[in-house]
């Protein structure tokens, strides 16, 4: 199957490129013989110069990078982040139910892939684990940033993956033209009857800006074809023949979010400063786990209950919520955001940035509505950053990043101590261009210490020893980025990449020590851990014509000391409490896992090209073909499989329309995932159809509007993530249908 | 071992005997509690506890009244399993399990068993014991907790919290019984104690053949062990866990009379008579939980009587087992998943004080003084004084519990739930055991702190 995707993207290249090269080839002699006549023709008008300040350069383009804006974010804005990015190349949707997003960089994610929102960590709790929702909201989404791989020199060890960096512009950066501007959108979704409905409001006088923004969404539980656990998992894996099982839907799925932002700016002519407040309540439901899957497993109730005729006025504990409580997440973040810039104070500096947020998280686990495990995350985060270009040719860049977070995850379920964690890093970074080359290289020095608030941890209700736990731990950490850019023609650029990184371990990484229900597992740290060495090397080729584009890049990623979960062949039964080398019900067990260092590699390609087939009168034709691919296998030993990778993924895009109304159709193919790892079951492949089509209305002199439908799943197939924890227990939604309204005013 | 699972088996025990339809249920929990330096095993707890009545076990076994399942030649009891009664597969099971109720066993104490004999074998066509063959043996997974290789100083394990012998956990945690002796570990752990004394455990027992791979022959299978406390000297007296690996009922019980002998009037050890400190828990589990409601309403539904055996049925004391009983029980309820789903308001679950308007009973149910925990049942004398009736050492069992200070006589309550409502309360001891209301305000509920 790589290669029938090989083979369509190069027959695809071959057929199109003859053709668009002798168009553009005609049409650029057309403009230069149409550019002399009006220079000829027209009076030579003298304008006075104009002084453009605080427009940083953009560093070159790599094909690693990726940006997610205007009409295509638009359509693609989904309730979650790694949803809104899942149709990105390189990029997968570790889900956890509807409710949960979180994005996949080629294969990697958590604590190895920093997710920003204005270029401030978000610092909720989903690097932690994989049941907990970033607390970002898409529709506020002016542009979603990719970086894929490492960019630890700008952004910190967390990351060693890539970055994806949300901006919303909650704090205004440019004055307002119009007293009041804004947006309004809202979506309907028939698959549990989502609704997604978002406001922004833009106003101020002169130099103050003041911006408003408001986003509420709800949906029921989740519909999807077939049923919702993969009853031969359960009988395999599990030995449960008999399983709480439900058809046509997941349970416990439904959602509400609600939050908000306000922000306001002082933009003067060579300076800005600003700030805002943002909060984010999401509340959401976990599809039902391997736990309390088994109905004969009652605490001892089932054989009593039977017996019992009338239980009015006990419904509240023998009712099938008390017998089959849910696990519910209640997540709610505030954020203060403060951004200042000062542009060219003195001669050959460019501009003095300053970025500061202090986020206040925290989430409850509720079971059966009773609090379970509180998370809590409070982070401040900082960046000052200098850029200049003293030297002809060369830009430079000078910052200081520092993060001081305290962490807890306190509770019944209670397996990281509070913690207090602080990180200091100094980078620089400069790009050097001389013809049609670019130099790019950059440092970065991180110091990371990671305080323990307990002296010792003990396992509740076990008889092992207490753990004795060290006062601190302290990492250095080094990273180096180096990057060639050459664009041999105007429409031709390749690009090769060079990162050494290195990732200080997380907080759950060291501390660890106890069961995680969630994954199914008994999780012990290790204080020991060395920092996770990263050597990536990135081929990036790119072009790009007039009605035609192609990009790929393949790379090898050999990551030394990859920090992962070790099974230790030991089980933890979760009712007794107690560690044993074997259990008689799978149910009841969770392996004991513990967290230990082994090299790994990882070889992947992304790719791409597009292509305008037909210009007609009423629109163009246009074609898409993508694919990516990433293989992730431990160094050493036996080469097992580094788990949870997406599958290969390839297929097709058809589009037809214009600057008014668009349509497309959308077919992805994801081939079978056979290397998912130790104790982990592979997915089945499947056939993905997606449709959209979408028209702009000019409906007054007051704003525009822009109708858009959706439709996901068509073919109604019953898709198993690889990526995600829950594939055996949640597959992803069944076939959905979107329809929308945007009015910009 | 989580306070909400302990009443399992328990629970199982009593309700089954009550009905005597130990059909599918051919097994008892081992019993296990301690008096002074000794330790004790057996099937079940003093007489005149709650539901301990071994004649169901007796019927279901077939065996005559008045007899109990105890090898005949050496006096020692006989726990029969099935071999592939839970999920898991037909060779293996969980049971027995090991429970204590509470205050039989010390806080913290911990339990560990030690593996005795040789396994031996009925079989079938036989119709005989004898040692097992060679090619089968039954391997039983015990804790590793207590195991002296097991390590948890990091140093030691090359930074992970813990390990077990250098750095790895390549540890023998199972105990083999082979018809020619025990091979393995023979000794390791059942569990540990909860602060109240409570333990509720179940191990992991396989029939297999000496390379590990799960089956063997259908027969009976008979183990012998004993149990041993890091706090008493005299271990518990050995015992015997007969299991039936595919044997029809009657020729397991062929197979459990060739044990047993002619039958013979069984004297069983004379166990201790522990207080029952804590209203509602009928199970005798250290808590009051669903499982407690759910027997008492069994009990009404049954019309039980009130006599010394259920004493713990009548929660109001009103002299008779009535849904009122059921009710209070509930409001008494201390565990998660015991009432209804409700975020954190303040409820019986999370405040230490009720008040029973029709009785005028206010009980505290945790009240902190000089380090100490103490329940407490208060009765109204008038709109502002109460006196006290009850009073009784107790371990903590709430987050907020009441606080008293001796030397001004004052008491305060955080919360007492009425009717749905929360109130702060202090009160002043005027002595003679009578309280005073000095203030009271409603509140909002309580939220748990839990960080």
């Amino acid at each position: 199957m790589p290669q029938l995707a090989v083979m369509l993207i190069l027959m695809l290249i071959t057929a199109i490129t003859d053709n668009a090269s002798a168009e553009d080839i005609n049409r650029e002699s057309a403009q230069r013989k149409e550019s002399a006549e009006s220079i000829i023709n027209n009076t030579v008008i003298q304008l006075a110069p104009i002084n453009i300040i605080g427009a940083s350069p953009e560093p070159a383009t790599t094909p690693n990078a990726s940006t997610l804006e205007g009409r295509s974010l638009h359509l693609r804005q989904s309730d979650t982040l790694g949803q809104t990015l899942n149709e990105e190349l390189g990029i997968s949707n570790a889900s956890f139910g509807p409710g949960v997003g979180i994005p996949v960089i080629r294969g990697l994610t958590g604590s190895r892939v920093r997710i920003l929102q204005n270029g401030i960590g978000t610092h909720d709790g989903s690097s932690l684990s994989p049941d907990h929702a970033l607390a970002i909201d898409t529709l506020f989404a002016h542009e979603i940033k990719v970086l894929r791989g490492p960019e630890i020199v700008r952004y910190g060890g967390n990351a060693i993956g890539g970055i994806v960096d949300v901006s919303d512009g909650r704090i205004p950066e440019r004055r307002v033209r119009k007293t009041i501007s804004g947006t309004a959108e809202s979506r309907y979704d028939t698959n549990a009857n989502g609704t997604h409905s978002a406001f922004t409001l833009n106003t101020g006088k002169d130099s103050i800006a003041f911006n408003l923004g408001g986003f509420f969404r709800d949906r029921n539980d989740i519909r999807i074809p077939g049923k919702a656990i993969d009853e031969t998992f359960a009988a395999q894996q599990l030995g449960l023949t008999e399983i709480t099982n439900v058809s046509g839907k997941i349970p416990n799925t439904d959602s509400k979010a609600i939050g908000g932002f306000t922000g306001i700016s002082w933009l003067g002519d060579q300076a800005m400063a600003g700030m805002s407040v943002s909060h984010t309540d999401n509340r959401y439901g976990i599809p039902r786990g391997s736990h309390q899957l088994d109905p004969n497993h009652l605490d001892g109730l089932e054989t009593i209950l039977p017996r019992l005729d009338d239980l009015t006025g006990f419904e509240d504990i023998f009712g099938q919520q008390a017998l089959f409580p849910n696990v519910r997440i209640n997540m709610r973040q505030t954020r203060y955001d403060f951004k200042s810039e000062w542009y060219e104070p003195v001669r050959g500096i460019d501009s003095i940035s300053f970025r500061y947020g202090l986020i206040d998280y925290g989430h409850t686990e509720f079971e059966g509505g009773s609090p379970f495990t509180r998370f809590k995350n409070d982070v401040g985060e900082g960046r000052l950053e200098i850029q200049q270009s003293l030297l002809r040719n060369l830009s430079s860049t000078y910052g200081v990043q520092w993060i001081d977070r305290k962490f807890s995850a306190l509770g019944v379920e209670t397996f990281v101590p509070k913690t207090r964690q602080l990180s200091l890093g100094f980078y620089t970074a400069h790009a050097y261009t001389w013809n049609n080359w670019t130099l790019q290289g950059g440092i970065r020095f991180e110091h990371a210490r990671a305080n323990p608030a307990a002296t010792e941890l003990r396992l509740r209700g076990s008889a092992l020893p207490p753990v004795p736990l060290p006062g601190s731990v302290d990492y250095q950490a080094v990273s180096v980025s180096t990057a060639v850019h050459w664009n041999p023609r105007q429409d031709v650029a390749a690009t090769l990449t060079f990162n050494h990184g290195e990732r200080p371990p997380d907080i759950q990484e060291l501390f660890a020590f106890g069961p995680h229900l969630s994954t199914r597992s008994f999780e012990i740290g290790n204080v020991q851990l060395k920092n996770e060495t990263v050597n990536m090397a990135d081929l990036g080729f790119e072009w790009k014509t007039g009605r035609f584009s192609a990009r790929i890049n393949g790379y090898y990623n050999r990551t030394d000391d990859f920090i992962f979960l070790r099974n230790t062949g030991l089980v933890y039964e979760i009712d007794n409490e107690v560690i044993r080398q074997r259990c008689v019900s799978a149910a009841e067990c969770v392996s004991v896992f513990a967290y230990g260092q082994r090299s790994a590699e990882f070889i992947g390609y992304e790719s791409r090209v597009d292509a305008t087939l037909y210009q007609l009168p009423y629109g163009n034709l246009s074609l898409s073909l993508f694919s990516d691919y990433v293989r992730g296998r431990f160094v050493n030993g036996d080469r097992d499989d580094v788990p949870r990778m997406p599958p290969l993924r390839y297929g097709a895009e058809l589009g037809f329309g214009n600057s008014i109304w668009n349509t497309a159709l959308r077919f992805t193919r994801a081939e079978a995932q056979r290397h998912p790892g130790q104790n982990e079951t592979p997915t089945n492949s499947y056939h993905l159809l997606t449709a959209s089509a979408d028209y702009q209305l000019k409906a007054n002199q007051w704003g525009d509007l822009w109708l858009f439908a959706k439709g996901y799943n068509l073919l109604n197939e019953e898709i198993r993530n690889s990526v995600s924890f829950l594939r055996n227990f949640a597959p992803e939604p069944g076939r959905s249908f979107i329809f929308g309204v945007r009015a910009t005013f | 071992m989580p306070f909400y699972k302990a009443g399992y088996f328990c629970t199982l025990l009593i309700t089954t005997l009550w009905a005597n339809q130990l059909v599918h249920a051919q097994h008892l929990d081992i019993e296990v509690w301690g008096q002074g330096n000794a330790l004790f095993a057996g099937f079940c707890r003093t007489s005149g506890a709650t539901g301990c009545n071994l004649n169901g076990l007796t019927d279901t076994l077939g065996l005559p009244a008045g007899t109990l399942p105890i090898e005949a030649t050496t006096n020692k009891l006989i726990f029969p399993v099935n071999l592939g009664d839970l999920a898991g597969g037909d060779f293996s099971t969980r049971n027995p399990g090991f429970q204590s109720v509470s205050n039989a066993l010390l806080p913290n104490e911990l339990l560990s068993y030690r593996a005795l004999g040789r396994l031996k074998y009925w079989d079938p066509a036989l119709s005989a014991w004898h040692d097992a063959p060679r090619h089968v043996q039954i391997r039983l997974f015990g804790g590793l907790e207590a195991s002296a290789e097991i390590l948890s100083d990091y140093a030691q394990c090359a930074g992970q919290l813990l390990c077990f012998s250098e750095n790895s956990f390549g540890i023998d945690g199972s105990t083999i019984f082979t018809g020619t002796g025990i091979q393995g570990n023979p000794k390791l752990v059942v569990d540990i104690t909860s602060t109240g004394g409570v333990l509720h455990t179940h191990l992991s027992f396989f029939l297999e053949n000496p390379d590990g791979e799960i089956g063997g022959p259908s027969g009976a299978y008979l183990i012998e062990i004993q149990l041993i406390s890091n706090a008493r000297f005299f271990p518990s007296n050995p015992f015997l866990v007969l299991l039936n690996a595919g044997l029809e009922s009657g020729e397991f019980g062929a197979a459990l009379s060739a044990l047993t002998g002619e039958p013979a009037s069984n004297e069983l050890p004379k166990q201790p008579e522990l207080p029952v400190s804590i209203p509602g828990d009928v199970d005798l589990d250290g808590d009051v939980d669903r499982i407690d409601v759910a027997l008492i309403l069994l009990a009404v539904q049954n019309t039980e009587m009130l006599n010394a055996t259920n004493a713990a049925f009548d929660v109001d004391g009103d002299g008779l087992i009535t849904r009122a009983d059921a009710l209070l029980a509930k409001t008494l309820c201390t565990l998660r998943l015991c009432n209804i789903p409700v975020e954190a308001p303040a409820t019986a679950l999370n405040v230490a004080a009720t008040f029973d308007r029709a009785s005028g009973l206010l009980n505290l149910n945790d009240i902190h003084t000089g380090g100490r925990h103490y329940r407490a049942q208060l009765q109204r004398l008038s709109d502002h004084s109460f006196t006290l009736i009850t009073l009784q050492a107790d371990n903590p069992r709430y987050v907020t519990p009441a606080q008293y200070d001796a030397s001004t006589g004052t008491l305060e309550i955080p919360a007492i739930f009425i009717d749905g409502k929360s109130y702060r309360v202090s009160m002043k001891n005027t002595g003679e055991s009578t309280f005073v209301i000095t203030h009271l305000e409603e509140i909002n509920a309580l939220s748990i702190p839990v960080d």
